[in-house]
């Protein structure tokens, strides 16, 4: 049972966080068009679903809470209340206390903070603003409260001509005309029969002018809400008195017609306003009340949900550990499809050989030399050569078979993957608050746009890109963007602009954040890393402008001329690579002084397989990542120099240090001759190129990663581990690390 | 298999309460040349023979290497060379001796191989016959054992296994 409520609180919060992601972007894109009713229904939907969820599970601060936002968006549904910036910030808070909130309960504890209440202090201000409709408060039945009390909008009641008329008659005879609306208790027993005593008690203490929906509809179909115009003599409290019937209603609410009333119903009546008809509001109550004879709870919710409930029935909601097993499981096939791969190579190679050898006696031309009687050889030679032929034809078949199995778990393969993938809106949905609160610190105007929220990326993947994604933003913000009068000044547009967009191209997914601020001059770079002394005078000094960006990558290097409270502290570049490359991708930047700067960063498709170079070193496999790899090339022994004890290949004019694999791993010299034939695998590190060395290169092969305990394994230059073909383990190596070690190494030996 | 463990225990237990003792853990104990060492089957998920292990570059010679059981890269240690002693398979770059078993060992989430030469017997720890070893925790490459078990007239070394797994994530 404990279990169970686990389950709930656990499936509940999960929900819980997506949504208020759903609801910071509604809120955004409220403060931009505050008439938005698809956001204005997002947000409430959004409010509406967690009060209802943290209901069910007892959470009772978060039901509160969200039914304070509620009550204040349904106003803005009914435009009782504006959205202004100051209504739209007081809602983000909101929306961010009730994410503590829902991180306290993950966490199994209450959230406590000041900030609540004076949040919902701001909240029940707002709410209180406006004079509400005669409302009365929720009377709990005796079997069922309502979540929320029932609410009575007269302005949308289907009323006709005649019934106006009626009301005015009535009201002419210096009688209470009174618009009343139940909610029944769909739990009880006689509930079809309610409506009717309803109507007779009505009946006899008044003239029952409408009621919605009709008598007709009533005597086929329960519905959970009714409403009746009536003309009476008595005042409201007995009515609602005498038709409060314990068991058999959950709810009243009044509206007491007056003739300034009356005048509001004839004007909503005659400007065509298409009565948004309560018989279709009722019309969803009885559906729910067939959903409540399931079980669920049939709340009063808006009628979008009915299609939200459809979309969610498509989706199923899986443990990501139970898709990476199936996954792990998928690996496996992957290796031993490449182990029957290899050994159909095997058995083509052999049947060539056996047939080149054997031609003349499979063509029965010849007949093997066998000993013994003439009839017995003849026999077996038959018996030998129709068994060869078969065999020939086995392992025809076979290699029909692999080819097969190949493609049905490539595409196993790429399905599986496609389950572990989620849209990067995931990621993308939390900036556009981010920068607008950056932004107005600041005093700066941006305009973020955002593309290709659609394209997936594995749902591994979508906490590690966040940070450097942060980081990136908050430099275009801070550093990029100028301010509006220097913008003025320039004449650039008063607002800046951010893109951030995402797209697939290739086997990578390309994520760009390009800003039209101030850009970054590379000289500059150069200057500040001399100061530094970041790097030698003559090296610096060589640098091409390409080259000198890469230098913003470099651990420590800052060129903020103030450390700010956002970024600047010059620990920051450093780490967005390093945490890129950390998930096998890389990030580039080009930038024009004075028009703005673009990072690209380009990420794997997925983390669980990737392109390897299956290389071969002291008879271990390793596997080079081959989006790090640039091209391989042998080495002609000519065109290697010898720079500071330090060799380098000089490819296309341009040298490039390079470092042997069996020296890095095995600690074995590196020397070359004219016999041996060594192959030069060039890979990038940021915008350097170095080569590393390696006698025997088997190929492109898809590569299933392994990780390793790194508590227990802690090998420099190996980021984890693989199976290869033949069952052996082959290790995938950290080219950036190795590089930074070398260069570490290097400048040691100088 | 978790439970079997648990219910053996069980019944013992019950056994020995007759018996009017407490019994404190078994174990496997296992040779590494002449010595005999044990460990307690709480933490043994399973014990395999060698088929390969891979030797990772760059690594302590304390870890032998690694091996593929069931598509996890496990690591496999050389007790003999964390208690100082020669290990004749050091630094090899793949071992396949098949004489060899490996006990699997599993604390908590970490689980790694240490490599023995033979097993010896199951073996059952009491108030009776085992002694806690603090004494031991004097000698500093010692500290990787809890007790000393008596079995007959030999002396038997429990080994404490989260000593060794920090002794073992301490190592560079």
């Amino acid at each position: 049972m404990e279990d169970f409520t686990k389950e709930l609180e656990q499936d509940f919060l999960e929900e819980a966080f997506s949504l208020i992601d759903n609801l910071e972007s509604s809120l955004l894109q409220l403060e931009g068009n505050p008439s938005d009713t698809k956001s204005i229904n997002e947000v409430f939907r959004v409010a509406h679903t967690i009060k209802g969820g943290a209901g069910t599970v007892g959470f009772e601060e978060i039901q509160e809470f969200t039914h304070l936002i509620e009550d204040i968006l349904d106003m803005v549904r009914k435009d009782k209340i504006k959205l202004s910036t100051d209504n739209i910030t007081t809602l983000l808070e909101s929306r961010d206390i009730l994410e503590k909130m829902l991180n306290a309960r993950a966490a199994g504890k209450v959230y406590e903070d000041p900030r609540i209440a004076q949040n919902t202090g701001v909240l029940s201000r707002l709410k209180t603003s406006v004079p509400t409709a005669v409302k009365t408060p929720a009377v709990p039945a005796a079997a069922v409260t309502p979540a929320k009390p029932v609410e009575l909008k007269s302005d949308k009641l289907p009323l006709t001509n005649e019934d106006l008329s009626l009301i005015n008659e009535a009201l002419s005879k210096n009688k209470n005309v009174f618009i009343l609306k139940y909610m029944l208790n769909d739990k009880y027993e006689m509930k079809e029969v309610s409506s009717f005593q309803l109507y007779s008690l009505l009946n006899d203490n008044g003239e029952i002018i409408k009621i919605i929906p009709s008598l007709d509809e009533l005597e086929t179909e329960f519905h959970r809400e009714v409403v009746f115009v009536v003309s009476t003599s008595k005042d409201a409290e007995y009515i609602k008195d005498k038709t409060f019937l314990n068991e058999m209603i959950v709810d009243i609410a009044l509206i007491v017609v007056d003739s300034k009333k009356l005048s509001e119903l004839e004007s909503s009546n005659s400007t065509g306003e298409k009565p948004a008809d309560i018989s279709e509001e009722s019309k969803t109550d009885g559906d729910k009340t067939g959903d409540k004879k399931n079980g669920t709870d049939g709340d009063d919710e808006p009628k979008d949900d009915a299609t939200l409930e459809k979309r969610n029935l498509s989706t199923l909601r899986v443990e990501s550990w139970k898709v990476d097993n199936l996954l792990n499981l998928l690996g496996e096939l992957v290796i031993a499809k490449s182990t029957y791969s290899q050994l159909d190579n095997d058995f083509d190679r052999i049947t060539t050989d056996i047939k080149t050898t054997m031609k003349e006696f499979l063509n029965g031309i010849l007949k093997l030399n066998l000993t013994g009687e003439p009839e017995v050889v003849s026999e077996k030679n038959t018996t030998l050569s129709k068994a060869l032929t078969q065999l020939f034809l086995s392992f025809d078949t076979f290699s029909e078979n692999v080819q097969k199995i190949n493609r049905i778990s490539s595409s196993l393969q790429e399905n599986v993957m496609n389950m572990r993938m989620v849209p990067i809106q995931t990621v993308f949905s939390r900036f556009p608050r981010l920068i607008r609160d950056i932004a107005s610190k600041l005093d700066k105007k941006i305009d973020l746009i955002i593309e290709g929220v659609e394209t997936e990326i594995d749902k591994g993947m979508v906490d590690d890109i966040f940070d450097p994604l942060i980081h990136l933003l908050r430099n275009a913000v801070d550093h990029g963007i100028e301010s509006p009068e220097v913008r003025r000044s320039q004449g650039k547009a008063e607002v800046g602009k951010i893109v951030l967009k995402a797209a697939h191209e290739g086997d990578s997914i390309v994520i760009e954040v390009t800003d039209d601020g101030k850009g970054i001059d590379p000289e500059a770079l150069r200057e500040k890393a001399l100061a530094t002394k970041l790097m030698d005078r003559t090296v610096l000094e060589r640098m091409a402008h390409r080259e000198l960006l890469g230098l913003i990558f470099l651990p420590g290097f800052s060129t903020a001329k103030e450390v700010s409270n956002l970024s600047g502290r010059g620990v920051g570049m450093d780490i967005v690579r390093k945490k890129i490359e950390e998930i096998g991708g890389n990030v580039g930047i080009s930038t024009v002084k004075g028009k703005g700067t673009k990072f690209i960063i380009r990420l794997p498709l997925t983390l669980a397989i990737i392109q390897g170079l299956l290389i071969v070193v002291e008879g271990m496999f390793y596997v080079i990542p081959v989006a790090s790899v640039e091209e391989t090339v042998i080495i002609n022994p000519k065109n290697l120099k010898l720079i500071n004890g330090n060799y380098a290949l000089e490819l296309r004019d341009k040298l490039i240090p390079i470092l042997a694999l069996k020296n890095f791993f095995y600690g074995l010299p590196f020397n070359i001759q004219e016999s041996t034939k060594e192959y030069c695998i060039v890979t990038k590190f940021g915008e350097r190129q170095v080569g590393i060395v390696v006698s025997e290169v088997i190929g492109e092969q898809d590569i299933v990663i392994k990780p390793l305990n790194t508590k227990l394994i802690k090998s420099p230059g190996i980021s984890a581990a693989t199976i290869v073909g033949n069952g052996d383990i082959g290790y995938i190596i950290d080219t950036s690390q190795i590089i930074s070690y070398y260069f570490k190494v290097g400048v040691k030996n100088k | 298999m978790e439970e079997n463990k648990i219910l053996n225990k069980k019944i013992d237990k019950e056994q020995n309460t007759l018996r009017n003792q407490n019994i404190l853990f078994q174990g496997i104990a296992f040779y590494l040349d002449d010595n005999i060492y044990t460990l307690d089957v709480m933490y043994i998920r399973s014990i395999i023979t060698v088929k390969k292990i891979f030797r990772v570059p760059n690594t302590t010679e304390k870890v032998l290497g690694v091996l593929n059981l069931r598509g996890s890269i496990l690591p496999v240690y050389s007790l003999k060379m964390i208690l100082e002693l020669d290990d004749p398979l050091k630094n090899q770059n793949v071992i396949t001796d098949e004489e060899k078993f490996i006990i699997m060992v599993n604390k908590d989430k970490d689980v790694f191989g240490i490599m023995i030469d033979s097993i010896y017997k199951k073996i059952v720890a009491t108030n009776e016959n085992y002694r806690e070893g603090n004494f031991l925790k004097q000698w500093a490459k010692n500290f990787i054992f809890g007790g000393v078990l008596l079995d007959e007239d030999k002396e038997i070394l429990v080994i404490n296994i989260e000593n060794m797994l920090k002794y073992m994530i301490s190592l560079k």
